[in-house]
């Protein structure tokens, strides 16, 4: 008895361990097999069962720890998220609304569509823009309105609002649809752009002024040009008997400023146009273009420069344009390289990484480096008419083309050693680098 | 001189442009009978024969008429419309003068039926060539409607 008295108090013992969550020990079981043994058997599987659930247990405690504080994550991102939204609806430069597609009713307006149409907020929600008068042109609204039921978007539409005090704004929307509970909301994104719409007109105007100034120019001054050289020329046909030497060359310089100034008019004319023609940019073989550039120049000049033409470049930019830069560099190189011996014009192209630059060199007469800024400006020369003729404005056409294609001119020289001309042409607009589009 | 024959009608408001037209023409011998009319106005009273013009027989048509197109009164696009939409002198070939090639009106001018459009060159040499050229075509050349 004495025997199993102990044995109840070591049962007890471990039973008051496992009571404190300490399963280290498990309950001896003797080979007696008795009621006891039975019994110390029973509460060891019990423990094990025990101690396997208590685990278990553990880690759904410790799961429900994990997923509090990932949803606690989630509540605080949403609501950065929603405060990211609301700064941005709020602080952005644009106009920003939201409209139910159903009756379109705004649901919310930012501070700058209040600004922009005068109305307060309260005047706002819940109310329709045709409601409130903003609404100019029905039908462009409900086109608006119609593709973006259809489509579910629109973008860059142009549309003219009403501000509350009856002033009219130009506006730029452009719209993406959003699902809340259920139903379609609009987003609208409002750019004020009577600024720019008002420039635009202005811009045009001047345009327009500015074609009524050349147009006239070109008629009222040539008109009076050719009654001077008219005139002249009659009184050289009809009473050339009545001049001597003397009056001869007195009328041959009226004639010959005549001349000139019809010279001016027109490079003056052809300079101007430049600025409101569009570049019409295609790929360009500018071996085949100097060719036709020689061919036309040895129509109308009688030259014995030698020209070398290497292996060009192709490049991209408007025929006519570029053509035009070609005539101007290659005639310029003729010119002033006329007086030598053996003139020799050379044509060359050279690939850079995002550019290709076009060299046409001469041999001819040069210029002092230090007057290089002043060849590019409209009417300045850099030799008088006596040395060699001309009115000054080629090379600022050419200056003026490649600077709308996106590419550079510069000259070297070296007086009486003949100077290089280069052009560069970008060889391609948008260059990607990086993956990333250059800003 | 109203009810004679009439070859050319030059309808120029600038009397030095005139002077050197009138010149060139009779001196190629192209032309003697030439009339020369210094505004619109004038140049559509002579050929509907009203105004100072009434009663010229306006059955006698020019075989060209040279039209300046920027003139005082009535400018040169408006004596083109009315010449063009009247039966009586549509059928004349008008030749359009300008002093630029910067006019917008090229287009509109074809479009109301100009049979020619011509720039006048600011050379003398080549001005005068251009007339000589343009009096030979339309007098020597054309075959007139008859």
């Amino acid at each position: 008895m004495l025997q199993d008295d102990k044995r109840i108090n070591t049962i007890l013992e471990i039973l008051l361990e496992y009571t404190q969550k300490d399963f280290s020990r498990s309950i001896p079981v003797s080979e007696k097999g008795d009621d006891l043994d039975a019994l110390s058997a029973g509460l060891n599987t019990m423990a094990e069962e025990l101690q396997a659930f208590m685990a278990a247990s553990k880690k759904q405690e410790e799961q429900v720890v994990e997923r509090t504080a990932q949803l606690e994550n989630n509540i605080r991102q949403l609501k950065e998220s929603e405060e990211k939204f609301q700064k941005a609806f709020q602080a952005s430069a644009a106009g920003i609304t939201i409209t139910r597609i159903s009756d379109a009713t705004y649901l919310d307006v930012n501070d700058t569509f209040i600004k922009m149409t005068g109305f307060s907020k309260e005047e706002l929600i819940n109310h329709t823009s045709a409601e409130l008068g903003m609404i100019v042109n029905i039908k462009k609204r409900e086109e608006l309105l119609k593709q973006v039921r259809q489509k579910g978007w629109a973008k860059n539409f142009e549309m003219t609002v009403r501000h509350k005090s009856g002033s009219l704004l130009d506006i730029l929307s452009s719209i993406e649809t959003i699902v809340l509970n259920g139903e379609k909301y609009a987003i609208n994104i409002i750019f004020d752009i009577s600024g720019r719409k008002k420039a635009e007109a202005q811009l045009e105007t001047v345009n327009k002024e500015l074609e009524a100034f050349s147009y006239s120019v070109s008629h009222d001054l040539r008109a009076p040009l050719r009654a001077v050289d008219g005139y002249a020329k009659m009184l050289e046909d009809d009473y050339a008997g009545l001049f001597d030497e003397e009056g001869k060359r007195l009328l041959g310089i009226i004639q010959y400023n005549a001349k000139k100034m019809s010279h001016l008019i027109d490079d003056l004319l052809a300079f101007s146009r430049l600025g409101k023609k569009a570049l019409q940019k295609t790929k360009l073989d500018m071996n085949e273009l100097i060719e036709g550039v020689l061919i036309d120049l040895g129509k109308t000049t009688r030259h014995k420069a030698q020209i070398k033409i290497d292996r060009l470049h192709p490049a991209e930019g408007d025929y006519g344009l570029i053509n035009q830069v070609l005539v101007n560099l290659v005639s310029n190189g003729i010119k002033y390289s006329s007086k030598k011996k053996e003139p020799l014009v050379e044509i060359s192209s050279e690939a850079k990484k995002e550019e290709i630059i076009y060299s046409v060199k001469d041999n001819g007469e040069g210029f002092n480096m230090k007057y290089a800024d002043k060849l590019f400006g409209v009417f300045q020369r850099l030799h008088t008419p006596e040395e060699f003729e001309g009115t000054g404005v080629g090379l600022a056409i050419v200056q003026r083309i490649i600077s709308k294609h996106g590419g550079k001119v510069w000259a070297e020289a070296e007086p009486g050693k003949g100077a290089t001309f280069s052009f560069t042409l970008p060889i391609n607009q948008i260059t990607i680098k990086n993956g990333k589009h250059r800003s | 001189m109203e009810n004679t024959e009439v070859e050319i009608v030059l309808v120029e408001d600038n009397p030095h442009d005139a002077e050197m037209t009138i010149r060139a023409l009779k001196k190629n011998n192209l032309v003697n009978k030439i009339v020369h009319l210094k505004d619109g106005a004038e140049a559509l009273d002579f050929l509907f024969g009203t105004g100072p013009y009434e009663g010229r027989n306006t059955g006698i048509k020019p075989k060209v008429i040279l039209l300046d197109l920027k003139m005082p009164k009535v400018d040169g696009i408006d004596v083109l419309r009315k010449l063009k939409s009247e039966a009586s002198t549509k059928t004349i070939p008008v030749v359009v003068l300008t002093s630029s090639s910067e006019s917008p009106d090229v287009s509109l001018c074809y479009e109301l039926g100009a049979n020619s459009y011509i720039v006048k060159p600011v050379g003398f040499e080549n001005f005068s060539k251009s007339i000589t050229d343009l009096g030979l075509y339309w007098l020597v050349l054309n075959q007139p409607l008859r």
